[in-house]
This record gives C-alpha cells, structure tokens and sequence, in this order.
C-alpha cells in the first residue's frame, strides 16, 4: 500500500497532531519530542485506514518469538537470546557491552573470528562491519 | 508473462519501473494521465492543505459517510479529468477517496472508477529519507490503492458468501478454500472464508470440523481452516494437524494459540510434539515457558531440555525469561554439578539471560568456581560487570 510505503512522510505531511510539531526549512521536524507532535502514532492495521489507523492490505506482520530463522519478524528477546547463545556456546564469537541506548539497553558488539589481529602473512586481517537490531521490526 | 500475471504482480512490477526511472532522474510518463515528478515534502504538504483539495476530501468523506457510493465514484472521476489540478493534491485525493470506496459496498459504477486507477502508476515521487541516498520513492500511489480496494471487495464478498453457507451448516466453503489452494498469495478469497470462519457461530463450525480433518487427511491444503476452527473450538486434534503437516507459517501460528486454548496439560503435549519439528521448534519451547511460569511439568521439561545440544539454547532462554528466583537457584544447583562444558554454557546462558539479581549471584558462585573454559569464564565476567 502506499500509504505503508510513506508513512513516516504521512507523519509529517498530515498525521493528526501534527500540527504541534515544528519544522524547518528542510521539512525535518525541529521538537520530535514535544507533546503532541512526538508523541502522534500511526498503528497499522490490515484494512483500516481511519483515523491514526494505516492500511497495509496484508495482515500486519506480528513479532515471533524463535531463536531460529522464520518467515516474518522475531521479537527483540528471542533475537537477543540468540545472539548470546551464539557468542556463548562458540569460542569464535566474543562480545561485549560497548554502550546503552538511551533508553537504557545495553548495546552489544560481537566480535566473529579467531581474534589474531594479524595475517600469516603479518598483514591486518581484514574486517567487515555488520549492524543490526537497530530499527525496531527489521 | 504480462497476460499471465495478476493484477497486483503488473502493478509491482509498474512500481518497480517507475521508481527505478526516478531515481535515475528520468521521471518518465508512466500512465496516459500524469507525468512522473519529483516534489518535495514541504510542496506536498502545501498542496494538499489548499482550501479547494481540503473541501473535496471533506466531500469524499461525506459521501462515504452517507453510503453513496456512486457519488463517490463521480467524485473521483471529476478527480481525475480536472486538468488543472495540482498532481500531488490529485494523487492524495485519489488515495484517499479509495479508501473510502474499500468500506462500501462495490456498485458498477466504484468498480469501473477502481479498476481504471488500479493501471495507474505512481506519478508523485520523493526523496524522503536521507538514511537511503537521494532515491525518490512514491508519495502516494493511487494504483496500488485501488488493487488494494478491488482485494477488499473480493475478501468481503467471500466472507459474506460463505457465512451464509456456514449459518445453512453446507460445507461448500472448505472445498471452496481447498481448490483455490497455491493460487496467488495473499489470496483475498481464502482471506474471506477464514474471515467467516472466524466470525460464524461455534455450533455452526463443530459442523464443519469433520470435513476438514477429510480435507487434511485427503492431503488437501486447508490449514488456516484447521487452525482457526481449532482454535475456536479448542479442538487439539486440529491444532496437532496443523503443528504436524501445515505449513511452516500456519503451524507457526498454531503453536502460539496452544498455550491459549488448551489446557495445560494437553498444550505441553502438544508443544512438545511441535518441538520436535525444526521450522517451530524454537517457538514451541518458547512457548512451554509460558506454561512454565506456574512451574509443574512444563518447567521439568525445559531442565530436561536444556541438555539438548538443539533444543538447549531455546530452552535456556525459556527458563530465564521466567525471572524466577527458584528456577535461577535451580539452575545456580545445575551448573555446580554439571560435568560437560556444553552444559555449563547452556544453564550459564539461561542465568545470563534472567539477569535478575538471583541469576547474578548464582553466577557470581560460578565465577569462584572457576570450572569451566576460560572462555566461558570471560563471558560470565562481561555479564557481571554489566
């Protein structure tokens, strides 16, 4: 649907309350966090599409909790369950709190690999970053 | 290939066109009536607040207030022929109109409007998120709206059509299912007798359990009918089918209504049988945590199961989402007479993930210890520090 496809623009365009957020030149709202502007939400629904309500045309995916893949969304609790599994049961994967979230959660960094910083060579093993877990429902 | 598509396929893959040309800066004239631009959020927003669209969605929203569905129609066809009409004040309009219609009921008129936009591409493009480059992507798209409203149509007419049979106790809307089985997904037909299922009289479905378990036993694909009857009935015998042979979603869906409708006796029964099959294992352990909660049975099965190199993980995280200062004094108990490694880390991952403050102190015992790997040894130092 459309309408799911832009919902964030939706919120900004014509989201009910959006009237208390401000904006700048750049159509970026300035006070995300003010009332009746921060706290507008959009819920999506399959065919509703009234009031704050967005239909998508399909159901609306709902988080499974699985530490194994499956064909939809995992919940955060299952998704961290396997994480930490992963790191605890493989000797290859370290990890370590490099932070919090500003709502308190502990950011996690795993490190996948055998830990030796250098080639046999003595050059710097290569490095790929991977980031995930970071926008809510992917 | 185009003749053999669904409307809904030509329509993506229109999309597909259409926001690829964008990005690329080529804004093509993808329909007979609008030309693809580019706009911005500010110019969208001002568009669509001018008086004159303003009034005109107040009119759309009147007219499907009052039912009058062909007035609604009109609307949207004036819509479409005013040539002097802002496009993105247009395309918004359009959308917003057919949303409307998808809550009426279809006259010739709606349908003719609705099947001429379902060709329509996205005219009406942004850039919006600045996370994904400088890609336009649509700001609205009347067409896929319209595919939308014509699947909403087909879905209630089903649902209407085969609660009618429902309350004659015919069973016509099984077989009705069963055929239009490995048709297009998401099938808005199938959608619509599940919807009467889910809706029509419990005495009325009892009638109907029998001629599913012969669909099920035929190999014929009814699962989301075995499911929602099962689940309404609290029927196990439908929900087992349906862990068993559905599909991995449909079984999926299964496993989290057992704990719902069974009684706790017969959800552990049958979760256990759900952990043994790969696709929904880990759900179903998951899930006899939720049992467990009262302790019993369910929490002994998932100590049995966290010895399990497969089903070990899912149980441990089973066992400490419970945050149960005796089940983390169990583990704690566990953990100073296990005699593998592999079952160390297995109850230190369930005391790792409780994290209360009775896991850290069974933790803490453990770090003294110092049995165990280094390794393990380093994993259980990160979580105490933290």
């Amino acid at each position: 649907m459309s309408r799911a496809l832009i919902a964030p623009l939706l919120l900004l365009a014509a989201g009910p309350g959006a009237a208390a957020c401000i904006f700048d030149a750049n159509s970026e709202i300035t006070n995300p966090f003010a009332p009746g502007c921060g706290d507008v939400m959009l819920r999506y629904t399959e065919s509703d599409n009234t009031g704050n309500n967005i239909a998508i045309g399909y159901p609306v995916p709902a988080p499974i909790s699985s530490l194994t893949p499956v064909d939809g969304f995992r919940d955060y609790a299952s998704l961290f369950a396997r994480h930490q599994s992963l790191m605890i049961l493989h000797d290859e994967v370290a990890g370590q709190v490099v932070g919090q979230t500003v709502s308190g959660r502990d950011i996690w960094a795993y490190v996948l690999g055998d830990m030796n910083s250098p080639t046999s060579e003595g050059f710097a093993e290569p490095a790929v970053l991977v980031n995930g877990g970071i926008h809510a429902r992917e | 290939m185009v003749a053999m598509m669904t409307q809904m396929q030509q329509h993506r893959m229109r999309v597909l066109i259409g926001t690829i040309m964008a990005m690329l800066g080529l804004c093509p004239v993808l329909s007979s009536t609008a030309a693809a631009q580019v706009t911005s959020l500010a110019a969208a927003r001002h568009a669509i607040a001018e008086p004159r669209i303003a009034a005109l969605e107040t009119e759309l929203s009147a007219a499907a207030q009052s039912g009058a569905t062909d007035a609604l129609a009109r609307l949207l066809q004036n819509i479409l022929a005013d040539p002097q009409m802002e496009p993105t004040a247009r395309e918004w309009l359009l959308d917003r109109g057919l949303h409307e219609l998808a809550q009426l009921s279809p006259t010739p008129a709606a349908r003719a409007v609705v099947e001429q936009l379902a060709l329509r591409a996205p005219s009406v493009f942004v850039r919006a998120d600045p996370d994904h480059g400088s890609f336009a992507v649509p700001l609205y798209d009347a067409g896929a709206t319209a595919g939308f409203v014509i699947d909403s149509w087909q879905r209630a007419e089903a649902r209407d059509e085969a609660g009618a049979a429902l309350l004659a106790g015919q069973t016509s809307p099984v077989e009705r299912f069963a055929l239009r089985a490995g048709t297009a997904e998401p099938d808005p037909v199938r959608a619509g007798i599940v919807d009467a299922f889910a809706a029509a009289p419990v005495a009325g479905l009892a009638s109907q359990r029998e001629t599913i378990i012969a669909a099920i036993d035929q190999g014929r694909r009814v699962d989301e009918l075995a499911l929602v009857t099962g689940r309404r009935l609290g029927d196990r015998e439908l929900l087992d089918h349906v862990i068993g042979n559905g599909v991995a979603p449909v079984a999926l869906a299964a496993v989290r209504e057992v704990a719902r409708v069974l009684d706790s006796v017969a959800a552990l029964e049958s979760l256990s049988v759900a952990g043994r099959r790969p696709e929904i294992a880990s759900t179903a352990l998951l899930e006899i945590g939720t049992l467990a909660r009262q302790g019993g049975p369910a929490r002994d099965f998932l100590y049995r199961a966290i010895d399990d190199p497969l089903s070990g993980p899912s149980a441990a995280a089973a066992l400490g989402a419970l945050h149960d200062p005796a089940v983390a004094l169990e583990l704690g108990r566990r953990l100073r007479l296990a005699r593998t490694e592999q079952s160390r880390r297995l109850l230190v991952l369930a005391l790792g993930l409780d994290g209360s403050q009775s896991a850290r102190l069974e933790l803490q015992r453990f770090a003294e210890t110092r049995t165990g790997s280094p390794q393990l040894q380093n994993v259980v130092r990160e979580w105490l520090e933290h």
